[in-house]
């Protein structure tokens, strides 16, 4: 359904996007992660049509967006950040208005914008004016004007930012109700947002692609390798932390040290190791063969935000993974 | 990577449109250019203030050579100007107009002679005519002046107690004659009296004397007329020909010339004192020369025009 | 094409929401009012005193009435259009509404013209409130209706011309102060060119004169109808036109 393919976007000197590919199939959520000023919003705005990218494609629907953009148009709804909302208009008046735009037909007007009312559950502000609405109602809005002409695919740029958890938790459930007869592409920054809702994730840093897999493989993939906890007693400041350090990272099948703290006499710290090799027993037996006292010694689930600041750290050389 | 730069979408695309608008701009440019050469007005007024009637339109329009209109203003006055000169302006583009204040540019002013705010010149070549008011008929006359090649010649008529051009009394023409030759017309006088009445004046002409081409002078179809069998005709070099105020009647032969000069396309003012007998000086009916008039149309009414000094006026 | 005519609608009930479309009228309708008022008054004085001295002559209405109202009435559209058009695309830009219109299957030349229209509409609006001023004229006399038609047409072309012009400057920034500031100091260069070239005849002159606006309502005030008034005005209708469809592709290329 949607196909980017070396997709760049550049303005002046400033690289927003670099060289991103990826795919969403037909009828799938997929989640776009990644820290503010990654360029989700940048590749959205590609997708949506109103920018056209500097080299590479887009495509939506079969649609290329650089040679049929009015057919992408008409196939797409959009939700950028800030709802698209004129503050003297109300809230039917603007629905109807968005329907005509869209090119939904005088007899299907009245019916649709009933419909879509009822479906985002902004009833009881009909004849409010948009510019005295509440952040949850607008973006409630907002989602209503992108749904209104049923298109293929749904393109949603933070869609529940700002709101209570209560309209939170609304929101998503919408969200998860439309896929299937819809595709989707939410752009967040909140990751368990992704796990709740998306099927498939992309993540994306610096205009970089990171990775592109679905939320089980990525988990699976990466916890393929453990995290202990490792906390030492120094008294006296004996021995120094990068002594400590130094002695972890030479045990066998050890990634990465990271030193975690310091408190009262204590250091700890927090030791990754590579694919598939469990180096607790190792860990605890070079403690204690240099002669350090091991205070604690335990193992560190990863949450996948654990493994997303690991990925956008790292400045990760690993991209497309299946 | 600089070299990615020149080759990105996006300087295509600021080179594109750079270049669209710069057809555009020049196409427009031709467009409107185009329409002012040939722009075409209709004057919605009801009595069409503002257009130039079809006589000026004609003169203008086959122009063969550049005409230039100068006026001498102060340019606060200008715009009231710009009116009527710029309707000439817009007619041919072989004619331009130009505003010049004397204040602002002396030399330019001292250089055509200009002695007053309002002056109009209209120049066609070595030519330059005085249009002596803002007015159509005074521009375009000054105009046809200019573009007429020859020599006018204004022949006024004497012998019949007619004003004089030598006059300078009140009542003497002195500056009539000054007048004419400020634009550009010679003065003659001429007598239509036989050789017999005649007596013999410096500068004037007499029939008996002229050329042997003096018959062949009257018009083109009709029988000669009685006075030219005698010799008696408004002689050719003549453009107009002035009557000044005659005293006595004139004689049939006299008249009869005057008649053939005017239709043979021969140009006449004639100004006639209406006959009073006031006692001191007695003007005649001068009935051939009216009989000749009524058969042109033209009626002369023996009225009275008198202006009272209080306010409030009449005339009739 | 009927896109057009959904975003003009859109664009006429933002302007009469608000106080901006009543406030124009109101504004207007005062000051030419006002001015129709005094050129009235000067007439008729005049008449009366070049009767008392003896020169009852006949005053034309036209002359003395209509055309410096309509040279007024012109004048006047230089501070009513930029508050006008300020908002058309500014106001867009700035509350991010444009991605709607831009990611919308319409096109971008359909947002301009629609936009454009709606200005236009509310112009016209505005102007009608001066032929209240007019028709009393018709009531006591008999002017000559001719020339009034073709002034208004002169003042309807020309306010096209001025407000396509604004259209494309109100593309070129968040801030409708600065687009109105900015499209205020067009309309002033464009009247004022006039004055500093109409006199001169060197050929630079003749160009500048010839692209001010005065030079060509001038003809329209006076009733006289130009092929090359007309051919002047419609080309900058289409040229403001179209550099606001350029900018607006240039703004996806920078945004």
């Amino acid at each position: 359904m949607i196909k980017v393919e070396g997709m760049t976007k550049r303005y002046g000197r400033n690289v927003a996007v670099d060289n991103i590919s990826f795919g969403v199939q037909k009828g799938q959520i997929v989640g776009f992660l990644g820290p503010n000023g990654a360029g989700k919003t940048t590749t959205m705005r590609v997708l949506t049509c109103f920018l056209p990218p500097t080299a590479g494609t887009a495509e939506v629907a079969g649609y290329d967006v650089l040679a049929a953009p009015m057919e992408v148009k008409r196939r797409i709804g959009y939700l950028p950040e800030t709802p698209p909302l004129y503050p003297e208009m109300e809230v039917v008046e603007y629905l109807v208005f968005v329907g005509r735009l869209k090119g939904i037909g005088k007899g299907d007007l009245a019916r649709r914008v009933d419909e879509v009312i009822e479906r985002t559950a902004i009833g009881d502000v009909r004849t409010k004016l948009l510019g005295r609405l509440s952040k949850g109602y607008r973006q409630r809005v907002g989602l209503a004007q992108a749904i209104i002409h049923n298109p293929d695919v749904l393109i949603l740029d933070e869609p529940t930012a700002g709101l209570d958890p209560k309209q939170i938790i609304e929101t998503r459930q919408l969200i998860r109700k439309l896929a299937g007869d819809h595709t989707i592409i939410l752009s967040t920054h909140i990751l368990p947002e992704v796990e709740q809702t998306c099927e498939q994730v992309v993540i994306i840093s610096k205009g970089k692609l990171v990775a592109t897999d679905s939320v089980q493989n990525l988990t699976n993939r990466l916890r393929g390798s453990e995290a202990v906890a490792v906390t030492v007693d120094t008294p006296g400041g004996e021995p120094a932390t990068d002594q400590i350090r130094q002695k972890l990272e030479q045990v066998p099948g050890v990634s990465r040290v990271v030193f975690k703290e310091a408190r009262d006499t204590r250091q700890s710290f927090e030791v990754e190791s590579l694919q598939g090799r469990t180096v607790r027993a190792d860990l605890a037996r070079a403690v204690v063969e240099s002669g350090w006292n091991l205070v604690e010694l335990h193992a560190v689930a990863f949450s996948l935000e654990d493994i997303f600041l690991q990925l956008t750290s790292t400045d990760a050389t690993e991209g497309g993974k299946q | 990577m600089k070299t990615d730069w020149i080759k990105t979408r996006q300087t295509r695309y600021t080179a594109y449109a750079t270049v669209y608008i710069a057809i555009i701009l020049a196409v427009l440019g031709v467009v409107n250019f185009l329409a002012k050469r040939h722009t075409k007005s209709w004057d919605s007024t009801a009595n069409k203030r503002f257009s130039l009637s079809d006589q000026t339109g004609k003169v203008v329009k086959n122009l063969k050579q550049d005409v230039r209109i100068r006026y001498f203003d102060r340019t606060s006055e200008f715009q009231r100007a710009k009116d009527l000169l710029d309707r000439y302006d817009n007619l041919s583009t072989r004619l331009s107009v130009e505003y010049i204040d004397p204040d602002k540019k002396p030399q330019v002013a001292k250089a055509e002679n200009v002695r007053t705010y309002g002056t109009i010149f209209v120049q066609a070549g070595a030519k330059k005519e005085e249009a002596k008011s803002l007015t159509e008929e005074e521009l375009t006359g000054a105009l046809v002046r200019a573009l007429k090649s020859g020599e006018r010649t204004v022949c006024v008529v004497s012998g019949s107690g007619e004003h004089s051009l030598d006059d300078t009394q009140r009542t003497g023409y002195s500056a009539v004659k000054e007048a004419l030759e400020k634009n550009n017309y010679k003065t003659r006088t001429i007598s239509l009296l036989g050789k017999s009445d005649e007596t013999a004046k410096p500068g004037t002409v007499k029939l008996g004397e002229a050329p042997a081409a003096q018959p062949a002078k009257v018009k083109l179809g009709e029988a000669p007329a009685p006075g030219a069998a005698a010799g008696i005709a408004v002689p050719k070099d003549c453009t107009i020909l002035l009557v000044g105020g005659p005293r006595y009647d004139y004689m049939e032969p006299a008249v009869k010339a005057i008649q053939s000069f005017v239709e043979g396309g021969g140009r006449a003012l004639l100004m006639l004192d209406p006959p009073l007998k006031l006692g001191r000086e007695e003007t005649g009916d001068n009935a051939a020369l009216v009989k000749v008039l009524e058969s042109w149309g033209v009626t002369l009414n023996k009225n009275l025009w008198s202006t009272p000094a209080a306010s409030g006026s009449f005339s009739d | 094409m009927k896109n057009i005519w959904i975003i003009c609608r859109k664009e006429l009930k933002s302007y009469f929401a608000s106080p901006i479309a009543y406030g124009l009228m109101a504004f207007f309708a005062a000051i030419s009012g006002y001015f129709f008022y005094v050129a009235v008054a000067i007439f008729v004085r005049r008449g009366m005193e070049s009767q008392m001295m003896g020169r009852g002559m006949p005053m034309d209405m036209g002359e003395w009435i209509v055309r410096p109202l309509l040279m007024n009435i012109s004048v006047i559209g230089l501070f009513l259009i930029p508050m006008i058009t300020m908002r058309l695309f500014a106001e867009e830009k700035r509350t991010g509404t444009i991605e709607l219109l831009a990611t919308s299957p319409v096109r971008d030349i359909d947002i301009i013209l629609g936009k454009w229209l709606a200005a236009m509409l509310l112009y016209l609006a505005i102007l009608g409130t001066s032929a209240l001023n007019f028709s009393f004229l018709f009531m006591y006399g008999k002017p000559d209706w001719r020339p009034l038609l073709v002034g208004y047409l002169g003042l309807i072309l020309q306010g096209g011309c001025l407000l396509a012009i604004g259209t494309f400057l109100s593309t070129t920034t968040r801030n409708q102060i600065i687009a109105g500031t900015a499209t205020f100091a067009v309309c002033l260069l464009l009247w004022v060119l006039d004055w500093v070239s109409s006199y001169e005849t060197a050929a630079w002159a003749q160009v500048l004169s010839y692209l001010s606006v005065v030079t060509h309502f001038e003809t329209f005030a006076k009733g006289v109808l130009e092929i090359k008034d007309i051919v002047f005005y419609l080309s900058m209708i289409f040229f403001g036109l179209f550099l606001t469809a350029r900018s607006m592709e240039s703004l996806r290329w920078r945004a």
